[in-house]
């Protein structure tokens, strides 16, 4: 899951996220629960959605 | 041309506001997320126990939290980043907050809520407060708590960044 939760990371900064939170993130991931880490990849992936979204919407 | 009438938002300006309206809601999340982390370790018995000892060491030996260098500041999620917000979340939530304020003696502050935010800011601004706080407390976990140790000890390395990462402009 750490890689899938870095290639996230990298395609949220390139859409203009906040790397410094975003590295935080990825600093504590192994510290969280499953349930955690799922819930963060799962936010991390609907942001993804919804920013290329709003990009096509062009 | 009608100097009354609207101009049209151009369709690119429209679509940079939804992207940060997008970005702002999913940091939302996250923060929430966050909160819930912190709430944990407020409710841990020997985190709470261990972080909040820390902080009464690290706090008492100044013989004022230099509550009034902070006089008229307060913390909130207007202006601070979103790592800002990561680091008063935690302070808030785990209630470190109040008792910094609790520990400086300065109970005379009106609610615990204006006190935990000038309590935050000196945590997040203060000279060496927060970070050998949570080092401490996570030296005491090691071995037993090993991922609540780390996490308490990655925070300390994020406290100790350049201050202008949490606060905006």
């Amino acid at each position: 899951m750490q890689q899938e939760l870095k290639n996230l990371i990298e395609k949220l900064i390139d859409l203009g996220e906040d790397k410094e939170e975003l590295s935080f993130w990825q600093t504590i991931f192994d510290d969280l629960t499953i349930t955690e880490q799922k819930e963060l990849i799962k936010i991390l992936s609907e942001e993804i959605q919804s920013l290329q979204n709003n990009k096509t919407g062009d | 041309m009608d100097a009354h009438r609207e101009q049209p938002v151009p369709q690119e300006q429209k679509n940079v506001s939804q992207k940060e309206t997008i970005i702002q809601s999913f940091q939302e999340k996250r923060l929430a997320l966050w909160r819930g982390i912190a709430e944990k370790i407020k409710k841990h018995p020997d985190a709470s126990k261990f972080l909040s000892a820390a902080v009464n060491a690290t706090v008492g030996s100044y013989a004022k939290l230099g509550i009034e260098a902070y006089a008229g500041k307060t913390v909130d999620n207007q202006n601070l980043t979103p790592l800002g917000r990561i680091v008063h979340a935690f302070i808030i939530t785990t209630g470190l907050g109040a008792y910094a304020l609790g520990v400086s003696g300065r109970l005379d502050l009106a609610a615990i809520s204006y006190g935990a935010s000038w309590g935050a800011y000196g945590l997040m601004y203060g000279p060496d407060l927060l970070a050998p706080a949570l080092r401490t407390a996570a030296g005491k976990l090691e071995g037993k708590h090993e991922k609540t140790a780390h996490l308490l000890t990655t925070l300390s390395k994020v406290v100790e960044s350049p201050k202008r990462l949490f606060f905006k402009p």
